[in-house]
């Protein structure tokens, strides 16, 4: 038999790679392709329409990337050194310090004023970018955001740092992308593969403009974002399809990747072991089975937290921000938390304490800081548009409540483990927020309720999910009407999100 | 009445129009009207007012308080700061000179005296080109003036203060002004020049007005073309079962 030697030459590996990869690239629904389209412009759009450190602790967060990738190690939680010398003067003398958060403040924006700090980078020392080595204030953080971050910097290091803050904030709107292409499979998972359900589903999600936002801000959430939504779809398919080793292994993996990125990523493991729960059940695989699943998801957790504990811990607490509040301060009071919960969402009844702390609830948390509160949290939209987002939020709760009640016998009763698995995700997310706030506001008096809409959303997947289902359960044509109501709200939202940011920071 | 098959509107149409509808609607009734309004242009802020505790600067008669490393740019026609007497009533607040310079650029604005206290809005002669130099607050009245500002640590801008001689920690809170109103489509070159000079030029004015067009049609344009690709698959599905 001849062995055709010319033809194996002819087609050298890189080419394969090639045509391996342009296939890949055109087996991606056009919907799909358009809606990461969409979301690569507002990422970048918002990288513009952002200056530098202007996203929520991207301060901070900078300085942490910043000094990983330049000394290989973690900066210290205690001492006076947070950011860089060159960190430092750069919020200085571009006078981006003095802006965050302040609505009438303006960056140091001229031609000269870049003269100016273009002189005194250049005039800098050695090691200007590697002395930022104690008291972050997010130094607490586990290290993986970090570690990853640290890859892009290393290779564009060399740039000065308002380039730098830009090209990295570019490989950031990656995890912004990744969410988006992930709620597009989650989708098509649970509701068949269903174009126009996993276009608003994921069209839902890129719209959101405090996702968009935070694609463009140097945050660990963003990746937090993208490993809890990928986190779901593993758990899901766990409990759809069966809970083989290798499906076990990665939802165990992106588990502990989760918590190894923000302390909020611990709501995983709740979700993990209920999941696991959910698909032994339904599936019920032999004893031996089920133990080497669980002894190897045992292994990836242990394996995670040793690994945390030897590299990831710069010293001190074990994690930082609202992770740091579950077991500090003040003793926990059952019946006042209950209460401090039910006064977030509801008026207070007449024989109520009042709530600690001020007066921040429902309304804060679900609406203004989920939809839109951007820079600090000073760039906000009208106050009419909050109460109309409110009152759809409050339509779409009751039409999601009317789809689940009619349906429950047809379908949802049947998918009884999906359901499991994203109500523990759901009401895991939301318990830890209301008892690390609860804590918080123990600590400080009542001062500081911790937490923002922002922290909501590494389950943005269960809200695009909600609507789409809510939606979807609607007369076809009346459901085409609703989702593009839905969506072109999100397109102007996001549109005049970017617009209200750049004129705040530029005009 | 019988409808005609052939004018029944698809699902794709029917939910691309409404798409296309609402957001040109929106653009048309949210957008142009924030972007065509006449407002005062700010060119610059080289310190603003404290957040929650203000401060307030005492200048002697004769003395200045001058602060450093203030940008004063080539469209600045108007400095405003807040400023009022020691004494409230009587004869009001003393003259006042505000003296800006830099190398090559002096301009010297006067305050009458005699004013209750407030927010004070002084004409300048702008530099040729943006220009890095000092702003002095002179009183040439015979009582002491009081000059609005911060001493907030998370409000204090770049610029070193001194009062009399002493250097002081804290900034007065000063904005500089544009001559009249601009709509923000008016501003649009000032803001498009900002935005860029805080990327380190990395990505030039040309290239931003590219990225806002392509924002600004790309979104709308691909949400809708992404809802009208999977409508038609869903029709074409729904047909085939």
């Amino acid at each position: 038999m001849a062995i055709d030697v010319r033809r194996r030459i002819a087609v050298p590996w890189p080419r394969k790679v090639t045509a391996g990869l342009a296939r890949r690239v055109r087996s991606v629904p056009r919907s799909l392709a358009l809606i990461l389209f969409l979301g690569a412009l507002l990422s970048l759009g918002w990288n513009i329409a952002l200056p530098a450190f202007q996203g929520p602790d991207e301060d901070a967060h900078f300085a942490y990337v910043q000094y990983l990738a330049e000394t290989g190690s973690l900066p210290a939680v205690a001492g006076n050194s947070p950011v860089s010398m060159q960190e430092h003067d750069a919020l200085t003398y571009l006078n981006l310090f003095p802006l965050r958060g302040v609505l009438e403040a303006r960056p140091a924006w001229s031609a000269a004023d870049l003269r100016y700090w273009t002189a005194i980078e250049h005039t800098l020392p050695s090691g200007a970018r590697s002395d930022g080595y104690a008291g972050n204030a997010v130094a607490s953080n586990p290290p993986l955001y970090y570690a990853v971050m640290s890859v892009p910097y290393l290779l564009f290091g060399w740039l000065p740092l308002l380039k730098l803050i830009f090209v990295l904030r570019l490989f950031n709107a990656a995890f912004y992308l990744a969410t988006i292409a992930l709620v597009w499979v989650i989708a098509g998972d649970l509701f068949g593969r269903e174009r126009w359900k996993q276009t608003l589903a994921a069209g839902v999600v890129a719209l959101e403009p405090q996702v968009g936002f935070m694609s463009a801000v140097i945050n660990a959430d963003k990746l937090l974002i993208a490993l809890i939504t990928a986190f779901l779809l593993a758990s899901l398919r766990v409990v759809m399809r069966g809970p083989t080793t290798p499906r076990v292994l990665t939802m165990t993996f992106l588990a502990a990747a989760a918590a190894l990125t923000q302390g909020r990523g611990l709501v995983t493991l709740p979700v993990l072991a209920s999941t696991l729960v959910v698909a032994w059940i339904r599936f019920r695989p032999q004893i031996v089975q089920a133990l080497r699943q669980l002894a190897g998801a045992a292994a990836a957790l242990g394996c995670a937290l040793l690994f945390y504990l030897k590299f990831g811990t710069p010293g001190g607490a074990a994690y930082g921000g609202q992770a740091s509040a579950l077991n500090s301060g003040a003793g926990f009071n059952v019946r006042q938390f209950l209460s401090s919960v039910y006064q977030f969402y509801l008026p207070s009844l007449p024989d109520m304490q009042p709530r600690l702390g001020p007066a921040y609830g429902y309304r804060q948390v679900f609406i203004e800081t989920f939809f839109g509160a951007f820079g600090w949290l000073e760039v906000r939209f009208k106050p009419r548009v909050y109460d109309l987002l409110q009152v759809a939020a409050a339509i779409g709760l009751v039409g999601f409540y009317t789809a689940c009640v009619l349906r429950w016998r047809s379908r949802l009763r049947h998918a009884w483990p999906q359901i499991v698995v994203m109500l523990s995700l759901l009401i895991t997310s939301v318990a830890f927020l209301h008892y690390v706030s609860y804590r918080s506001l123990l600590n400080t008096s009542g001062a500081e309720p911790l937490i923002v809409g922002r922290y909501l959303l590494p389950i943005v997947s269960l809200f695009g999910l909600a609507v789409t289902y809510t939606i979807g359960s609607l007369p076809r044509k009346l459901s085409a009407v609703a989702g593009a109501v839905v969506l072109a709200a999100g397109v102007l939202l996001s549109l005049t999100a970017i617009g209200i940011t750049a004129v705040r920071f530029y005009a | 009445m019988r409808r005609l098959p052939g004018l029944r509107p698809s699902l794709a149409a029917l939910g691309t129009a409404t798409l296309a509808t609402l957001v040109i609607a929106g653009v048309l009734i949210w957008f142009l009207p924030y972007l065509t309004v006449q407002r005062p242009v700010m060119t610059g802020v080289p310190a603003s007012a404290a957040i929650s505790a203000a401060s307030e600067f005492a200048v002697s008669p004769h003395e200045s308080a001058c602060m450093q490393s203030v940008t004063i740019e080539a469209n600045s026609h108007q400095i405003e700061f807040g400023v009022r007497p020691v004494t409230l009533g009587g004869a009001g607040g003393p003259p006042m000179e505000v003296i800006l310079s830099a190398p090559g650029y002096r301009s010297v604005a006067h305050l009458v005296g005699g004013y209750p206290g407030g927010r004070a809005a002084l004409a300048i002669t702008p530099p040729a080109n943006s220009v890095i130099g000092s702003a002095c607050f002179l009183d040439v009245g015979k009582q002491k003036a009081l000059l609005d500002g911060t001493s907030e640590a998370r409000t204090m801008s770049r610029s070193p203060m001194v009062v009399g001689a002493q250097p002081v920690v804290g900034d007065i809170a000063i904005t500089f002004t544009a001559a009249g109103t601009k709509s923000l489509l008016g501003q649009m070159g000032e803001v498009v020049e900002h935005a860029s000079n805080l990327t380190d030029r990395l990505v030039p004015p040309w290239l931003i007005y590219v990225i806002a067009v392509l924002v600004l049609f790309g979104v709308p344009s691909s949400i809708v073309a992404a809802v009208y690709f999977a409508l038609r698959e869903q029709e074409g599905g729904s047909a085939a079962a």
